[in-house]
């Protein structure tokens, strides 16, 4: 296959060209999917939102001015369309009640956690409920502040660091669970 | 913070995780979508956009155009279908009734249910039925037919009638003044 640069691609989307649009899936399709599958419940809602997210990026092609890096804004456009399914789910912001801390018991040093690899905390998040599902995502791994998640989200700053609290408290009580029980991590 | 510091090797975890993924994808095939991805979205790609295949403004013009026209229908019918007001004879007028404007118990009528044994109005409306009172100061067979035929100006027949009718009348004195003196 032809390997274009972005630029190219970005030219040839703009034109319509089936072979640019394969190509622009076929670089992009893999990195986004892992980016998705943070924010989805599993691998099929995933793949919706991926479906959504490329089309909306072909559409919206002709907006590109080509100011930043294409794979940047493809990745907000995906984001995008991730908290977009989200917030039509209807227990998107919700409280699944109180964890006790286990600041104690948890092993959070680095000769722990190096055992765990992507695709375990990926499966990890998916256990989470979609509200602290992507306020984690967007907090700890994107790097938002409180008040842009809550503009995006659509919620106040102190729902946002609530929720971000029991994902956290989530997380904890489940990575030590899942330590315990499952040793070769 | 100190919930801050507590949480913050979560974080370091999944962020790291994340961010340090190879570039290829993994051998177990866990990142990679499936084929009906693609399908999905040549199929949604082929598929010609709304706008472009059904102009929305058009829809509007021809939807707009037919509610008018409804609606000019609507007003032409009913006008024309408005109750005709029929004038009165002044001999009608004392039966027909005055109009009430209190709802007391003596303007009331009582409601008068029609008898099973009443005939319809149109039996007995017919014509073999109508007993006419004779007038007996009329004598009946010298009683002479009324020309009731519009003859036309200047006929033979109305000519003829016109001279009858004069004959018939009572003849008016024609006297010479002369022989009046005499």
């Amino acid at each position: 296959m032809q390997q274009w640069s972005d630029q190219d691609l970005v030219e040839g989307i703009k034109n319509d060209s089936p072979a640019h649009q394969v190509a622009l899936y076929n670089r992009y399709s893999v990195p986004m999917f892992r980016i998705l599958l943070r924010y989805a419940r599993d691998r099929a809602e995933a793949e919706d939102m991926l479906q959504d997210g490329f089309i909306r990026v072909y559409r919206d092609m002709v907006q590109f001015r080509g100011e930043g890096a294409l794979g940047g804004w493809i990745r907000r456009i995906m984001i995008n369309t991730a908290l977009s399914h989200l917030r039509k789910q209807k227990d998107f912001i919700q409280d699944v009640g109180d964890f006790l801390p286990f600041e104690n018991k948890i092993r959070t040093d680095d000769d722990v956690v190096a055992q765990l690899d992507a695709a375990h905390l990926m499966r990890l998040l998916q256990t989470l409920p979609p509200g602290y599902r992507a306020v984690f995502n967007l907090y700890a791994v994107e790097g938002y502040s409180h008040e842009e998640i809550a503009e995006q989200l659509n919620i106040s700053v102190g729902t946002s660091k609530s929720q971000l609290f029991k994902a956290r408290d989530y997380l904890k009580k489940v990575l030590e669970k899942h330590y315990f029980k499952m040793p070769e991590y | 913070m100190p919930e801050q510091q507590n949480f913050e090797p979560i974080d370091r975890v999944f962020r790291n995780a994340f961010q340090d993924m190879s570039e290829t994808p993994a051998p177990t095939g866990w990142d990679q979508p499936s084929a009906r991805v693609w399908k999905g979205i040549q199929s949604r790609l082929s598929r010609p956009s709304t706008s472009s295949r059904f102009p929305v403004h058009l829809l509007l013009l021809v939807s707009g155009a037919v509610a008018f026209g409804a609606l000019a229908w609507y007003i032409s019918v009913s006008t024309s279908n408005l109750p005709v007001e029929v004038a009165v004879p002044a001999s009608q007028e004392s039966d027909t009734p005055s109009v009430i404007t209190s709802s007391s118990a003596e303007n009331v009528a009582p409601i008068i249910t029609p008898k099973a044994t009443q005939k319809p109005s149109y039996e007995r409306a017919a014509p073999s039925q109508i007993e006419v009172e004779e007038d007996p100061s009329i004598d009946q067979k010298n009683v002479e037919p009324t020309f009731n035929k519009a003859l036309p100006p200047n006929s033979v027949e109305r000519n003829k009638q016109l001279e009858n009718a004069a004959k018939n009348a009572s003849p008016s004195v024609t006297a010479d003044p002369d022989t009046i003196r005499q």
